[in-house]
């Protein structure tokens, strides 16, 4: 039987459709740091999809947050090490 | 009902609309009831989208768990399905939503007068509810006979029009 | 009266003596067929308003039926159901009379209406196709008590030796017009000329004669073969003795095009046969993977005759196995599923309404991977928390499904977990075996074949949970299902965690793992052992990876995807997911290109010079054209196509050609140069070479190369060069020479 809830993908895909405009409008180099967020967000869809969150967008924008503290933490022992 | 359309309690609307759009208003509808009280949507064609209800209600900044918790749906994949989610008893009051009514009846596996019975059974025990139906119109090669049942049962008609473009203003 | 002891191997409906049973009666050197016949009533139920019953008892009154008011089980009602029997003495006779019935009365609920009678039969005498049996017979042949004497779960079940004549024509017709008749039988082969048909019916004739054969082993048979004979026979007035059966004409079924989970699905013609088998390996579902080892224990644990095991939609076999079930239980079997979904709030539907489990793999290159899978996840978890469609409810009986509103009755056994539970077993025990035996061994392909046909069934088992038609089918059931299995998979997950490890990938049922400092089977054991006691499942280590390379996405490289990577196993075996390779629409030269790629890899060597000679042999026109050819499925009518695809225009050059394509078949084509860029491969004309668009499937083998060498940190060369540099200098660079030295 034909699922009503759409899965976590074409969640995302729509996300990335009604960012279309935004991400067109930007400078050629601020796309790609756009793209680079969009990329964590989909790094974690599975644990997005598990939430079965009401917005599924706040999720989205957890997931990035979460890549980017990663990416502290990593640069932070860089730093400490250095 | 609501002033989205101006529904009557105890009567049963039927709106004629084109399948996206018929989804689009029904989840609006949904979302907006559901701010007021309980309401009970049954879905012929997987068109209830619980994520739009939800951006809804977080503009009328209602919780959207909480809106949602007040929907009850039943979902029909098949016309004996449909038939039977329409005669189940539910509290009386609650408005019901029934979206794309007509999905599940074009099935061509089953007999016309079969599937005819079946929407005629479900109808007969929906009444008396506050209800709107909503069906899309058949396509060129579908039997109109389901529609028009529908619109004989019913106690008011709504069609969707689209918008007629305005001619450009003439001074003379 | 005597007792025959033979192979039950084939049963059917017949006007006359109601019911045929073909016995292969067990001899010294071949078994010797007897048609035996067997009085068998069956029965089916009505229910619905008193008023209404009372017409319709009325109306069959005068039928020559057994009427009777009585109570039977229905499934999704505590009390039991008053139903009106109707017992119809000639099982033949059955499905016209309730075709009239339900037309005259069709607001009444029917049950055991429209079963298979070999259901009917294994459900009231444990018989099964093929299974051994003790009859005793009167003189006139007439069956008066048959006993079972094996059962479909045995392990190494005594199976009679099959007689099978082989036919085949000497192309496939779809491609071009077939000149003869190759023909197998009894070790010896003959090739006869399809014009005249007067020499090749008289000659095909007496060999149908002298051998007796059980089965026509055919190519094309359904779809154009047998057809073609049968008109041939009447054309030239030579009867043609298909059936063993004489009395009997043959079964035909048309073609058609249907939709099914998401697809559009082509079945073709048929022709079936009685007393005698007719399979078409080109019909027969996974003949290819499996055999006719594999159709043969589908039938027996199906119940179902071979000749519809063999061609058989999903669903179609785990329904006969419930069905058989249910009739053994005394539960009713609808005719029409009527079971709406249970009302529940669209936040239970949010929460419920999901599917399995699948994350987005680290993508690159890793060392030492286990891959450990949950044995037959699904059907395991609808035998281990009895998840059924009459014991998953939301009124909170039962243990709570996790993370949802819907709740499981424990006891007792639900019909789903009870028609499961052997098949789990044996598909369990077959899987012991196997692992246990030498490759040589020649039980071990019979073993593989029999646990495939085995994996068919459980695998279609969940989706048919779900299905909007399945009698026996129920949302919620379903939904508990995969609820549970993301429960699993996360307790697994948690497992490796607290034991120090990492999960790289996590797709439905299968995990892969890195545990620190192990690299061999023992060192995972106790992780096994973990997981098992915190799900309740029973989970295998599939295996150990000496390196495994998660792919990105082709669109995107930042994004990896759940189901495209490829690996070395610790045996040097290899598996591959989602790549070129495994793709049904790439020639077959580029999936070899690709797969002997990675085979040079797995050794540790570097492939650029084997990848150069292939290029090299493309461009001197030594790849055969059928290596290739691109197969291409066809997802509508060509005229629907809006913008066609190469596969629909190829479909439009066989449609002027004279050959019509439906929805759900293939074309094959191969790429040319100039417009329109295909030449269909089943036209008539023969193909020039020259026109081969050779810079393409260049384009498209540098590619699937490139899928190979990009884990690696190697790059192929831009489109016109064909040297191989290797690439960018990126640390993994380092990583794989060090690789290619321990390997």
């Amino acid at each position: 039987m034909g699922r009503t809830v759409p899965s976590i993908t074409l969640l995302y895909q729509e996300e990335l459709q009604s960012l279309a405009r935004f991400r067109r409008a930007l400078r050629r180099s601020d796309q790609a740091v756009f793209d680079d967020l969009l990329a964590a967000a989909h790094q974690h869809l599975a644990a997005a999809s598990y939430a079965s969150h009401t917005l599924p967008f706040e999720v989205f924008l957890l997931a990035m947050l979460l890549e980017e503290h990663k990416e502290v933490l990593r640069l932070r022992g860089l730093v400490e090490h250095a | 009902m609501d002033n989205l359309l101006p529904l009557t309690p105890s009567h049963i609307h039927l709106l004629i609309c084109p399948r996206r759009a018929g989804y689009q208003l029904m989840n609006t509808l949904a979302a907006r009831l559901a701010l007021l009280g309980p309401v009970c949507v049954l879905d012929g064609g997987n068109g209830l989208d619980v994520h739009a209800i939800a951006r809804l209600a977080r503009q009328q900044h209602a919780c959207p768990e909480a809106i949602l918790q007040r929907i009850t749906i039943g979902r029909a994949f098949t016309c004996c399905q449909m038939s039977r989610l329409l005669s189940q008893p539910r509290p009386a009051g609650m408005p019901i939503l029934v979206m794309d009514l007509l999905a599940t009846f074009c099935d061509e596996n089953l007999p016309l007068p079969e599937r005819l019975r079946l929407l005629r059974i479900g109808l007969a025990a929906l009444l008396p509810a506050t209800a709107l139906l909503c069906a899309s119109p058949p396509a060129p090669d579908q039997p109109p006979d389901l529609l028009e049942m529908l619109v004989s049962t019913v106690d008011a008609v709504w069609r969707w029009e689209e918008a007629v473009p305005l001619g450009a203003p003439r001074l003379f | 009266m005597p007792d025959r002891t033979g192979w039950l191997f084939d049963l059917y409906t017949d006007p006359r003596d109601g019911l045929v049973l073909w016995l292969l009666e067990e001899g010294d050197e071949r078994t010797t067929p007897h048609r035996l016949t067997q009085s068998f009533p069956v029965t089916f139920y009505a229910a619905g308003p008193d008023a209404s019953l009372r017409q319709a008892w009325i109306w069959l009154s005068d039928q020559g039926v057994r009427l009777e008011r009585t109570e039977r089980t229905d499934l999704f009602l505590a009390a039991p159901r008053v139903v009106m029997a109707v017992t119809v003495p000639n099982a033949f006779t059955q499905p016209r009379l309730f075709a009239r019935l339900s037309q005259a009365f069709p607001a009444l609920e029917y049950f055991d209406a429209d079963l298979p009678v070999s259901l009917r039969h294994a459900a009231r005498f444990g018989t099964f196709p093929l299974g051994r049996v003790c009859v005793t017979v009167d003189d006139r042949q007439a069956v008066q008590a048959i006993t079972p004497l094996d059962s479909p779960w045995e392990i190494d079940p005594c199976l009679p030796p099959l007689h099978a004549l082989r036919l085949e024509p000497d192309c496939d017709p779809a491609h071009a017009e077939p000149q003869f008749l190759l023909v197998g039988c009894a070790g010896r082969q003959y090739r006869f000329s399809l014009d005249p048909p007067r020499p090749l019916l008289l000659n095909l004739a007496a060999l149908l004669r002298r051998h007796a054969p059980d089965l026509l082993l055919t190519a094309w048979g359904d779809t154009w073969l047998l057809p073609r004979l049968l008109e041939m026979s009447r054309g030239a007035h030579i009867p043609l003795p298909l059936n063993r059966d004489v009395g009997r004409g043959v079964l035909r079924k048309p073609q058609r095009s249907y939709f099914a989970y998401g697809q559009v699905v082509y079945r073709g013609a048929q022709v079936q046969l009685f007393g005698r088998w007719h399979l078409d390996i080109y019909n027969t579902v996974m003949y290819h993977d499996y055999g006719l080892d594999g159709v043969l224990e589908s039938s027996r644990v199906t119940g179902l005759p071979a000749q519809q095991t063999a061609r058989c939609s999903p669903g179609t076999g785990i329904s006969a196995m419930q069905i058989v079930t249910a009739l053994r239980q005394g539960v009713l079997v609808p005719w029409r599923k009527q079971q709406a979904e249970l009302p529940k709030s669209a936040l239970d539907l949010l929460y419920a309404d999901q599917g399995g489990l699948v994350y987005q793999p680290i993508p690159g290159l890793h060392r030492d991977v286990a891959e450990i899978d949950f044995i037959s996840m699904y059907p395991s978890i609808m035998r281990r928390f009895n998840i059924s469609p009459e014991t998953v409810n939301c009124s909170g009986e039962g243990q709570r499904v996790p993370e949802t509103n819907l709740y499981v009755r424990p006891d007792p056994p639900g019909l789903v977990p009870l028609t499961l539970a052997p098949l789990l077993d044996k598909r369990i025990a077959l899987k012991h075996r196997i692992a246990k035996l030498p490759n040589w061994h020649p039980r071990r392909a019979l073993y593989k074949a029999q646990a495939a046909a085995h994996k068919w069934l459980l695998v279609t088992c969940f989706g048919y949970l779900g299905y909007q038609n399945a009698r026996f089918g129920r949302i919620e059931a379903h939904q508990a299902v995969t609820a549970w299995s993301r429960e699993c998979l996360l307790r697994a997950k948690e497992a490796v965690e607290d034991a120090g490890g990492k999960v790289l990938h996590l797709y439905v049922d299968g995990l892969w793992v890195q545990l620190p400092g192990a690299a061999e089977k023992e060192a995972f054991t106790p992780l096994l052992e973990e997981i098992t006691r915190r799900s309740g499942l029973p989970i295998a280590l599939d295996g150990i990876y000496r390196w495994v390379a998660f792919l990105p996405s082709r669109g995107d490289e930042r994004i990896s995807v759940a189901n495209r990577y490829f690996g070395a196993s610790q045996d040097g075996t290899l598996k591959v997911r989602g790549i070129e390779a495994r793709r049904g629409d790439t020639p077959p030269f580029i999936a070899r290109v690709q797969m002997e790629m990675l085979a040079i890899l797995a050794h540790g060597e570097h492939p650029g010079d084997y990848l150069e000679r292939q290029i090299h042999l493309l461009r001197e026109g030594k790849i055969p054209v059928q290596d290739l050819l691109v197969r291409q499925r066809l997802s509508r009518e060509i005229s629907h196509y809006r913008v066609p695809s190469p596969a629909a225009r190829a479909a439009m050059q066989l449609e002027q050609a004279g050959k019509h394509l439906r929805p759900g078949q293939c074309v094959r084509f191969l790429h040319t140069l100039g417009k329109p860029g295909v030449w269909a491969w089943d036209r008539p004309e023969p193909f020039n070479p020259a026109t081969l668009d050779l810079a393409r499937y260049r384009t498209l083998l540098l590619r699937a190369a490139e899928t190979v060498l990009a884990p690696f940190g190697m790059q192929v060369a831009p489109q016109i060069s064909f040297r191989l540099p290797v690439g960018r200098a990126t640390p993994q660079d380092n990583w794989v020479s060090q690789l290619i030295q321990v390997l």
